[in-house]
């Protein structure tokens, strides 16, 4: 790991490193806000030859809404913030001991539908489900990861210009309680779960590191289908 | 029959199909709506609103992504579907047709030169 030049990373404190073709960054804990006001504008000023980008975060606690997460009511928040943001899906809740991925693809240059994105985030996550003997499993009319029927990794996602932002945000090890307050991702009584739940013990870190690995490795896949 | 002859196509993957009075209807191709997925939410300009060739003029959302809906054409939005808000899905079933999303006034019609064939638009998304 090195630190990564330029003014978003001098202010954020990342460390990145550069494989040939993608650009890790770890933020570590952030506000919502301003990764997403971050994320817009690399979007927005990114070019055909500017690397893709995986950012890895935790926030502070904040709900988001969905573009379109209109039918969301009020709610109880709690004093925790609300911000209503620019992806697909409807309501979720971020804090402490959720990792979130953020990925910044040009799906354009990868030739990579925005449905098969879905798919490589939900599979990605299964997949490092199965490899602590876990068993996802995914719902087609609902785009996410689930264990049994509860919620563990929900997906939203924008995509401008071609490239992709936002991503997937994966319970680790925190307090799922401000989920009750709000119908998550607009489902009336969904459960959400986290990977200590469900007998993964391993270290958030180390949580980003192997889905960052999985992802890394299925993009890789995906760019040597467009080649 | 996916990319209709009678229709014109921009390279953002939105059809026009040219009306009486300088009048067009605007939609999403096959192409659009294969590589988004089921689409679960639109967000159309409103009537009275600009549109401008080339520049997002509202989303389409489908399994949990917003992508833009491109303009095909400028000019003014003088009907909004009104089927689609609780049958999204219409737009993956029937793009052309019943799937329409706007009819717009055009306001630079000569801008149609720079819209593709349905041959064109094929070769352009590699069919």
């Amino acid at each position: 790991m090195r630190p990564c030049q330029g003014d978003f990373a001098t202010h954020m404190k990342v460390q990145c490193k550069d494989s040939h073709s993608l650009v890790i960054r770890h933020l570590g804990i952030t506000e919502f806000e301003d990764v997403w006001h971050e994320m817009q504008r690399f979007t927005l000023i990114r070019n055909g030859v500017t690397k893709d980008e995986i950012w890895i975060t935790e926030h502070l606690p904040v709900y988001t809404m969905g573009l379109n997460a209109r039918e969301v009511g009020p709610f109880e928040s709690h004093g925790i913030p609300v911000v209503k943001t620019d992806r697909g899906g409807k309501a979720t809740y971020h804090g402490p001991g959720q990792m979130v991925i953020y990925l910044l693809l040009d799906l354009g240059r990868m030739q990579l539908p925005p449905k098969a994105l879905v798919e490589v985030l939900e599979q990605g996550m299964l997949r490092f489900l199965a490899e602590h003997q876990v068993y996802g499993r995914r719902i087609d009319s609902a785009p996410g990861v689930y264990v049994e029927h509860r919620k563990i990794a929900s997906i939203g996602l924008r995509i401008k210009n071609g490239c992709s932002y936002h991503g997937i945000s994966v319970n680790v090890d925190m307090d799922l309680s401000p989920f009750s307050s709000i119908d998550p991702c607009g489902f009336k009584g969904l459960e959400m779960t986290q990977l200590r739940n469900v007998g993964i013990t391993t270290s958030k870190e180390d949580v980003a590191s192997q889905l960052i690995e999985l992802y890394e490795h299925q993009l890789y896949l995906e760019r040597r289908k467009a080649l | 029959m996916t990319y209709p002859v009678e229709y014109l196509y921009h390279k953002e993957h939105a059809w026009l199909l040219l009306q009486p009075n300088d009048e067009a209807l605007v939609g999403i191709t096959f192409f659009a709506q294969d590589t988004l997925g089921d689409i679960v939410d639109l967000g159309a300009p409103p009537c009275g609103s600009a549109v401008s060739q080339g520049v997002p003029c509202g989303t389409v959302e489908s399994r949990k992504t917003v992508s833009d809906l491109i303009a095909p054409a400028s000019g003014v939005v003088i009907e909004v579907n009104g089927n689609l808000s609780g049958e999204p899905y219409i737009l993956n079933d029937d793009p052309y047709g019943s799937g329409w999303i706007i009819r717009i006034k055009l306001t630079q019609p000569a801008e149609l030169t720079n819209l593709m064939s349905a041959e064109d638009y094929r070769k352009n998304i590699g069919d």
